[in-house]
């Protein structure tokens, strides 16, 4: 089991907004959370990243229990083995492309002829190659989501965190973008969390879990809500 | 806010407290010379200096039917008996000597009653020592007596020149109508008393004339004005009392004139302050910003609410900036008043008054500061697009004009010009260096824009081998695509340390030189002078018998003895000095820089036409050059000289020519020198002859050449104290602009923060990355103002320095200071970095 939530808590002051979560993935699983604004998606997703610290619970993640890291281990955590891709893409600025990808394996001391081979091979995979030189802000909202995805996926993760991802995208990029991100994970046997409002979004996870109010729905016997979801039409 | 709002009181404390330290230590000139009368009419001086008593049946002549009141004036200095060397610096009284009897007079003339609580005598008539073989009677002022325990009748023990005399108090000086605010150090004496104690029995410094009150005061004055300036050839001048108020101001003019640049500099370094906190501000509450945009309010309605509050953080800190300049007055002005007293003129000033203009002037500043601040940011509040504030992580552009190299290489090229310009001629005909002050301005503004280009190689240079470094690599990639905020944080970092190492260049230049100076001036073994000779003022003198007896003693080998009087040549102020240009083994050397015949000093300056040698701000003041002649007034009338050479004098700014001193005695029929450089003979034991000659003269100082150079070298250490003060301000003020700017770049990349963070970068990460980001924002900064320091030195040394007192300096970089400033700044600069990103880091875990 590669991710394993269980009974997680956690309040902004008196607002609580995680109510006894329960939760468990799988190696290379892909599953869905959806729900509706306010019902603690992204604070899960926060939690599971190590961005936020729930309250009470258990979490474990690759048989590392998360709740008892420090600030540093969990950054350190961040850097080798957990990604997260954001609605705002989140890129850095003042690098391009190409940089952008290349930084996490900078962060891991990846030495730079390894470290040119496989931004090398994800620029590709992305279709980036023509404008792996571009500053974030002379590309497009689809070509910079490209690049967060190469960025998440250049460390080789056991998972990666997407919060809607498609959401800032139009309907074809968004879908273009899906597509990528599906055919990645699977080829990377990397697990995928994916917040999203869209049901459209669903279609790439075998699983899709309900979040309201803090909870997530009644799940079947795994503890888990499975929705069965068949491959909807954009 | 709060902290922005004390930055700015500081800059305007800053400015105001030197302008009234200033203002004080000049109108302590004012007082005194209003002092003998209160209020006289006319002052008749001459330009040698001093007059002959016999002038005073001519004055009347002249005056003819004109009602007029003479009062002769004789000006001495007396001195609290010291031991030892303290001497040097004992504390001076200002003593005048008039005429009791003619004073008291005054009264009547006034129509006035003398207070109550006065103890002058109603008549003090003539009661010198002399004439009842009693001791000398003086008569100090309120606040000195009080400062002393000193009551009327009692025996006190007083320097004159350079004996110790017994005197009595024969009265205190009454407060009244004629005897307005008398400054703490006043003494004063009949006028032939004073005269036979100083050996100058027929020579008195000036007359001053007052007619009766009433409507015709005014017609009488101007007539006799015209009458007297018929009458008076080349002999006197006559000068009314706003003439005369100006006299300090003008003396002291190029000395204030800097040190109130220095306090704008400070200022200058508030308004950075409040332009980078405003620009904060804006990025803070720019979702703010674009939501009223959004709700319908004019950009205009944006603008002019960030005015307002500019405007009212302006006013705040302009109040606390007056109240604590006020403040800080009180402690500057003690500096101020010691450099003015040992430099220019005796004065006793210690507490500096309120000033309601000096208060509207540094009012007025700050709050056009503080207006100019928010200008900028208050357009980029109501200019920037409501969608591009409401976007995530949008970088802006702050301020554009920083991103115009062109415009910065302009400001340079117009800096040159003003580098070369001459200086403004005023009507006295002294050197205002305003081009030099606009250069430094423009440089300045030109090299903190330029400044901005050196970002993209610090960008590079920043990656170079950042393979195991992350955070330095991300930093890097920051300055490369450096911002507005960038550009300003290093345009106020080069303006500080460009103002410290110009300041430093400037008081190293200074050091050297002088340190040359005395090494090549002071060789002497000892020294002696009267006690209080480090005052300007000091009047006090070696008697002949004195300076005689002491060069006649067997222990010395060579003696110079000089003597100098202060002289108005073309209406401003000199100093002719007389030496002995044949001494033997030449104790008193001089540094040449144009060199007298070999025949001037083996002749002692004599032939048939006087010869005496310049100093260079004589030359420079005066526009002489060696082989012209100049005629200088003598109370014994105009001297032709002809100026054979030329040497390098620090001692004052005014200018000295030298001529020998018999050729001067004789001019001034003054037997009395100034002070004597003595050589001993090998062998003599220096501090025995020293102990030996103050105590058979108690009322000399005699001191070795270390004491000597000590008490020179802290006179001038006392003249920058100011300056250095200043110039740490700006540093300081500057390093809180870097944090300030470097909270509102990190605000505003707040979400950059995130995702760095997701990337897995911690607290302390991400602390490094700024910490590097802000040390390459600081090395900028300090290279560029580290260059410009360097031209701005050359700029103070060679064009101001030499404009406004026509020194040469010898260029000197103090690097080890440099080099200390460089790494503090750098050093602190990644410090600050790093608490602001590790804070703000830490604070957006808090806030989620």
């Amino acid at each position: 089991m590669l991710l394993r939530v269980s009974n997680l808590h956690k309040s902004f002051g008196p607002n609580e907004v995680l109510r006894s979560v329960n939760l468990e993935l799988r190696h290379g699983e892909r599953i869905a959370l959806i729900g509706p604004s306010g019902s603690g998606k992204s604070t899960l997703l926060n939690c599971l990243g190590g961005l936020e610290r729930a309250d009470a619970g258990e979490l474990t993640f690759d048989g590392t229990d998360l709740r008892a890291l420090s600030g540093e281990a969990l950054a350190a955590l961040r850097r080798e083995r957990l990604s997260s891709v954001f609605q705002f893409f989140h890129l850095l600025p003042t690098l391009t492309a190409r940089e952008n990808v290349a930084f996490p394996l900078r962060l891991l001391g990846v030495p730079p002829e390894e470290r040119r081979q496989r931004v090398s091979a994800l620029i590709d995979q992305v279709q980036l190659t023509e404008r792996q030189d571009a500053l974030p802000e002379q590309l497009s909202g689809g070509e910079q989501q490209r690049v967060a995805i190469a960025r998440a996926l250049v460390i080789r993760p056991r998972l990666i965190l997407a919060d809607e991802p498609t959401g800032n995208l139009d309907s074809v990029t968004g879908a273009a973008i899906l597509d990528l991100l599906e055919s990645l994970t699977e080829s990377h046997k990397t697990a995928l969390i994916l917040v999203t409002h869209s049901r459209e979004a669903t279609r790439i996870c075998r699983r899709v879990l309900k979040m309201r109010d803090g909870t997530l729905a009644p799940a079947d016997d795994q503890g888990l809500h499975h929705i069965h979801t068949s491959t909807a039409t954009p | 806010m709060l902290l922005l709002t004390g930055i700015l009181a500081l800059g305007v404390a800053a400015f105001f407290s030197i302008r009234l330290a200033n203002r004080a230590a000049v109108s302590g000139f004012r007082l005194f010379s209003e002092n003998v009368t209160g209020t006289s009419d006319l002052f008749l001086t001459s330009p040698s200096g001093e007059l002959p008593v016999n002038v005073l049946p001519e004055i009347r002549r002249a005056l003819d039917d004109i009602p007029a009141g003479l009062f002769p004036v004789l000006e001495a200095t007396a001195t609290e008996p010291a031991r030892g060397v303290d001497g040097f610096t004992a504390t001076s009284f200002h003593v005048i000597g008039v005429d009791l009897a003619a004073l008291s007079n005054l009264r009547y003339l006034s129509s006035s009653e003398a207070p109550a609580g006065a103890t002058m005598p109603d008549t003090p008539g003539r009661s010198s020592a002399a004439e009842t073989g009693g001791s000398p009677a003086v008569f100090p002022s309120r606040l000195l007596a009080a400062k002393h325990g000193w009551r009327q009748g009692q025996e006190i023990v007083l320097v004159f020149d350079d004996a110790i005399h017994e005197c009595h108090v024969a009265g205190i000086l009454p407060t009244g109508e004629f005897q307005v605010s008398q400054p703490e150090n006043l003494i004063v004496m009949d006028l032939p008393e004073l005269q036979g104690l100083t050996a100058q029995l027929a020579r008195i410094h000036r007359v001053e004339i007052r007619f009766p009150p009433g409507h015709w005061s005014e017609v009488w004055g101007k007539e006799a004005g015209k009458r007297l300036a018929e009458a008076a050839g080349d002999r006197w001048q006559v000068e009314t009392p706003e003439q005369q108020k100006t006299a300090a101001s003008t003396m002291t003019r190029a000395f204030r004139l800097n040190l109130s640049i220095l306090s704008c500099l400070a200022l200058v370094v508030g308004v950075y302050l409040i332009l980078q906190a405003l620009e904060a501000a804006v990025v803070r509450r720019r979702p703010e910003i674009a939501t009223l945009r959004a709700l319908g309010v004019s950009p205009r309605a944006v603008r002019r609410a960030w005015q307002f509050e500019a405007l009212a953080m302006g006013l705040a800190g302009t109040i606390a900036g007056l109240l604590l300049g006020w403040l800080m007055a009180q402690l500057t002005v003690r500096a101020i008043a010691q450099t003015v007293n040992a430099l220019y003129f005796s004065n006793t000033t210690h507490a500096a008054a309120w000033h309601w203009g000096e208060a509207a002037l540094a009012a007025s500043l700050g709050m056009l500061a503080s207006a100019v601040a928010g200008w900028l940011p208050a357009r980029e509040a109501s200019e920037t697009p409501p969608a591009q504030m409401l976007r995530r992580g949008t970088r802006s552009d702050g301020i554009r004009a920083l991103m115009r190299p062109r415009l910065g290489l302009a400001l340079c090229l117009l800096a040159a010009v003003a580098h070369a310009a001459p200086p403004l001629k005023t009507a006295d005909g002294a050197n205002l260096p305003w081009a030099g002050y606009a250069a430094a301005f423009l440089w300045v503004a030109g090299a903190g824009i330029l400044a901005s280009t050196l970002f993209p190689g610090i960008g590079l240079a920043g990656r170079w081998r950042s393979q195991r470094d992350p955070g330095r690599y991300y930093a890097a990639s920051q300055l490369r695509h450096a911002t507005g905020r960038h550009r300003l944080a290093t345009a106020g970092l080069v303006v500080a340390v460009a103002m410290f190492g110009g300041m430093s260049v400037l008081i190293g230049s200074f050091e050297t030189t002088v340190t040359l100076w005395l090494d090549q001036v002071m060789k002497a073994d000892l020294f002696v002078a009267c006690q209080g000779t480090s005052h300007a003022s000091s009047r006090n003198r070696l008697h002949a018998a004195t300076w005689q007896t002491l060069q006649e003693d067997p222990a010395v080998a060579d003696c110079e003895v000089s003597q100098y009087h202060q002289i108005k040549l073309d209406g401003r102020l000199t100093v002719l000095a007389g030496t002995d240009l044949k001494s033997r083994d030449r104790s008193l050397e001089r540094i040449w820089l144009v060199e007298p015949p070999d025949d001037f000093l083996q002749s002692g300056g004599g032939g048939e036409i006087a010869r005496g040698i310049m100093s260079e701000s004589f030359a420079y003041r005066f526009r002489r050059s060696v082989g012209d002649r100049v005629e200088i007034p003598t109370p014994s009338g105009p001297r032709e000289i002809e100026l054979v050479g030329i040497f390098a004098d620090y001692g004052n700014e005014f200018g000295t020519v030298v001529v020998a001193r018999e050729q001067l005695a004789a001019w001034f029929d003054d037997q009395r020198v100034a002070r004597m450089a003595v050589t001993l003979r090998n062998g003599e034991d220096f501090a025995a002859v020293q102990s030996r000659w103050m105590q058979a003269h108690p009322g000399i100082v005699v001191t070795n050449n270390r004491e000597l150079r000590t008490e020179a070298l802290r006179i001038f250490h006392q003249t920058f104290a100011v300056t250095h003060g200043l110039k740490w301000i700006g540093v300081m003020v500057a390093l809180a602009g870097l944090a300030m700017a470097l909270a509102s770049m990190l605000l505003e990349r707040g979400s950059e923060l995130t995702t760095l963070r997701a990337l897995g970068l911690g607290q302390r990460e991400i602390g490094r990355a700024t910490a590097w980001e802000s040390a390459g924002i600081a090395a900028i900064g300090l290279f560029a103002g580290g260059l410009l320091s360097l031209v701005l030195g050359h700029l103070i040394i060679y064009v101001i320095n030499r404009q406004a007192f026509g020194w040469t300096l010898l260029y000197t970089v103090p690097w080890d200071e440099l080099l200390s400033l460089g790494a503090g700044v750098i050093g602190i600069g990644a410090l600050v970095g790093y608490l602001t990103g590790s804070r703000l880091t830490q604070r957006s875990e808090r806030d989620r």
